[in-house]
């Protein structure tokens, strides 16, 4: 321990790992050999990333990073190379303009039917182009740069490889929608490695804290408990039952509720609509927060990175959820079967069609595979 | 749990073997079960592994007798018990009637056909409902892009009757602010949902073609947001919707992808029988091998420790012979006649197992197949195809690029394409996901084995 005290990064590792204690002390031995080369110290260094890596705390900060890494990357990407469609929306309007003018030349103020349906002719021709640069070639109103700001750039990662995919802000250009493919490609696997690290985490979190309440509450039954124990008994696992999961769920989304009610000046019901369908995957993405009426970027970005802590923490929530209720219903299953099991036997006995002779045929099978194989053992051993 | 007991949970659930949450003689009794299972696949006739296995074959003929006779005994129960109840069928009271419908028609929901037909009538409700909720709405009524034309063009000849052509820069200010105030119009009456059409009074995005596509993109949890309800009702009935549809879903997705899973496992054990039957061979020692290692390896079972010290550790050494007798009629019956002209007729699709590879193509299929079909109906360039493909299979769900929206003609049918697409496409996905998972695990599964089996072999020298 001595040695150890002048290596913090070392104590925290350990601590925070829990599970690697004995690497730690192995390395720490090594080093006061001091005969250590780069190589092992190289070698060591690795291991320990790589072991966490594998803890919770290293896939969320790994989750974590290659959001930000990703915002960034959006950024620069469609930040820069989405001018190209702004500029040429600003020339379709320029070249109306000028076939305007020129109508105007031609007709000037004497013959207003002809130069209406000129102008009309005109005016359609351009509403058609506007309509296909937005809709086909995906022209915003605003600058790219003004859209891309990193807070938005973060949230739009985080849409994509936690699937729910808001659409209210989308690559533009090829570049930018080739490396969304291939940001989803690693990062939905990384992000499903997070889901259910943290579902196991919440689980446990949940089970322990749902167990002590439950104690807590029920004084009586805990006495009994004590004397269980105290006879031999194996403690009672305690189920969480799925409505608990279900309330931890509805207040999430009412929390939600308020908090961006509150922020927003959203109505309670778009509040609402908003939390259930991001947490539901969904994302349907007509109201976002953050995003103003007119897709306007608001200025507080804390807003979105809040909003992202909220989206991780539900989604860890929501895996919390769905591994407690399996357990659950894997439980109920076992108990129902054996039941049935039980009953069927028992109608077996009452209608005569099983035997009791049952048992010495069961008998036999349980001996029979070590008759069977004994000499195949042998087989091995001489050779 | 007595002995007893466990021949039935082996006859009711055949292949609950490497779950690992029965009983310890459950356990035991599957060890061998599947043991003996392995010699029936193989040749019985061949010379050398009789005298080598003759005993064990015996008695594994001795126990499937067993085996058949106790399901025998169980389905005259059955059989009798449904007789009684047919003979006395007429005299049935209304109440019992009912309640055989009932059970039926649940049965028929569970079945596949049922939960196909469960999900599509499900979405075919939605797109009613939404269509009734969110008709009701004007937001819509008041896109006219031509009466804001007119507008414009009556603004224009104000201009230009007031500068005439002799002002040309005060002309083209003000012209400039009345097209931008234009393009500002249209450009929200696109976000709004207009897509182009002149007559856009009666355009109407909650048609039925596009509401079934909202049902389904919501219950999918794509959501393109192409879309989204303004009232209200809507955004309430998307939630509700929502909670009661996901599961409706999940249950399709399980239920296809299991039948097509099934049905690629047949097909490829049936292009790849020589192949398959060498696998075959090659992998169920590996069965045995496997319920030893869970056997080993299920903390789970309190009664674990129990299994080790009784049979648990016997039945783990004798697996390294189990396994070298097995073998020795694959070596030599792979070029024989005889073995050939025995073929496993019926295939145990559960030990087929579909190389990841083959999933991989399946899914580089289905997203190139994407591709060409929604390059055909639009006119999408590929990266754009692929795009919208990889981000609707994803459930991701940008909606920026749907099919049906574009400008140019009034295709609101090739919603009910996407929509069809997404159906299968999801569920050729979970398939996909499922076969690679399911030989990622056989095959980390396969080294820990041998790993021990190394181990072991180590401790016994």
């Amino acid at each position: 321990m001595p040695i150890e005290r002048g290596r913090p990064s070392q104590r925290i590792h350990a601590s925070g790992v829990g599970g690697s204690h004995q690497s730690s002390q192995r390395s720490h031995g090594r080093s006061s050999s001091s005969s250590r080369t780069s190589l092992h110290r190289c070698k060591d260094c690795c291991r320990k990333f790589i072991s966490l890596m594998c803890t919770q705390v290293g896939v969320g900060s790994l989750l974590i990073s290659y959001a930000i890494v990703g915002a960034f990357a959006f950024v620069a990407i469609e930040g820069e190379m989405g001018k190209a469609t702004t500029n040429m929306t600003v020339e379709i309007h320029n070249q109306t303009l000028e076939n305007l003018w020129r109508h105007t030349l031609k007709f000037n103020v004497l013959n207003r039917t002809m130069w209406s349906e000129e102008i009309d002719r005109t005016l359609i021709i351009f509403q058609r182009r506007v309509v296909k640069s937005i809709i086909k070639d995906g022209y915003e109103v605003m600058d790219p740069k003004d859209i891309w700001t990193f807070p938005a750039s973060l949230m739009f990662c985080l849409s994509v490889f936690t699937m729910i995919g808001y659409g209210h802000m989308t690559p533009k250009t090829v570049p930018g929608k080739i490396s969304t493919i291939l940001y989803a490609v690693i990062g939905i696997p990384l992000y499903i490695v997070y889901f259910m690290n943290m579902g196991r985490v919440f689980a446990k979190t949940f089970k322990f804290l749902y167990r002590s309440i439950y104690r807590c509450v029920s004084q009586e039954k805990r006495e009994a408990e004590e004397e269980a124990r105290l006879s031999g008994w194996e403690e009672p696992a305690i189920l969480v039952p799925s409505t608990a999961c279900v309330w931890v769920m509805i207040l999430y989304v009412v929390f939600g509720t308020v908090m961006f009610a509150e922020w927003e000046n959203w109505s309670y019901l778009d509040s609402c609509y908003f939390s259930f369908t991001s947490l539901a995957k969904i994302g349907i993405g007509d109201i976002v927060p953050g995003i103003g009426s007119n897709g306007h970027t608001n200025d507080n970005a804390t807003k979105l990175i809040i909003n992202s802590m909220y989206l991780l923490v539900g989604m860890g929530l929501i895996a919390m959820c769905y591994t407690l209720m399996k357990e659950e219903f894997l439980t109920k299953i076992n108990a129902a079967n054996e039941e049935f099991k039980e009953k069927v036997y028992l109608c077996g006995l009452r209608l005569g069609l099983i035997v009791e002779d049952d048992e010495e045929d069961d008998e036999e099978i349980r001996h029979l595979p070590s008759r069977s194989m004994k000499p195949n053992r042998k087989s091995v051993r001489r050779r | 749990m007595s002995i007893k007991d466990t021949r039935y949970s082996k006859s009711t659930t055949p292949r609950s073997y490497n779950q690992g949450v029965f009983g310890a003689t459950d356990t035991e009794r599957k060890t061998f079960h599947i043991g003996h299972h392995d010699g029936k696949g193989r040749n019985p006739q061949l010379p050398i592994a009789i005298d080598r296995s003759y005993d064990y074959e015996r008695g594994e003929r001795f126990t499937i007798d067993r085996d058949r006779g106790s399901q025998r005994s169980r389905g005259s129960i059955r059989s009798r018990g449904s007789y009684s109840s047919s003979t006395h069928g007429s005299e049935k009271p209304l109440q019992e009637k009912v309640k055989d419908c009932c059970r039926m028609t649940i049965a028929f929901i569970f079945s596949n056909v049922g939960v196909c037909a469960m999900f599509v009538g499900y979405t075919i409700m939605g797109s009613f409902i939404f269509q009734v909720i969110e008709r009701n709405d004007d937001a819509f009524k008041d896109i006219s892009v031509e009466a804001e034309r007119n507008r414009t063009i009556a603004y224009l000849w104000n201009i230009t009757h007031h500068f005439n052509i002799n002002n040309y820069r005060g002309w083209n200010d003000s012209t400039a602010v009345g097209v931008s105030s234009y393009q500002k119009y249209v450009i929200d009456a696109i976000t709004r949902g207009y897509n182009g059409n002149d007559n856009a009074t009666s355009y109407d995005p909650w048609s039925f073609e596009g509401g079934f596509l909202y049902s389904l993109t919501v219950i999918t949890t794509i959501g393109y947001g192409h879309i989204v309800p303004k009232t209200t009702n809507g955004k309430i009935m998307t939630i509700v919707y929502t909670i009661f549809g996901m599961p409706v879903f999940l249950l399709y997705m399980a239920n296809i992808g299991d039948i097509l899973a099934k049905g690629l496992k047949w097909t490829y054990a049936k292009i790849c029988i020589c192949r398959h039957a060498r696998d075959e061979q090659r992998y169920q020692p590996s069965a045995v091998w496997r319920s030893a290692a869970t056997m080993f390896s299920s903390p789970v079972d309190p009664r674990y420790p129990a299994v080790l010290e009784n049979g648990g550790g016997e039945g783990f050494e004798l697996d390294p012979g189990q396994r070298r007798v097995l073998h020795t009629p694959d070596q030599i019956s792979i070029g024989s006649e005889s073995w050939r002209s025995v073929p496993s007729e019926k295939t145990d699709l559960s030990s087929v197992n579909i190389p990841i590879t083959i999933s991989l193509v399946i899914l580089f299929a289905l997203l190139y197949g994407g591709t060409e079909l929604f390059q055909s109906f639009e006119d999408w360039d590929p990266l754009t195809s692929f795009y919208f493909c990889f981000i609707s299979l994803t459930t991701i769900g940008f909606g920026d690029i749907v099919p049906g929206t574009s400008v140019s003609a009034d295709n609101r049918i090739n919603f009910i394409y996407c929509a069809l697409y997404l159906m299968f496409g999801l569920a050729l996905l979970s398939m996909c996901f499922n076969l690679m998972q399911e030989e990622v695990v056989h095959k980390v599964t396969t080294c820990v084995r041998s790993v021990t089996f190394f181990k072991r072999r180590k401790e016994l020298n």
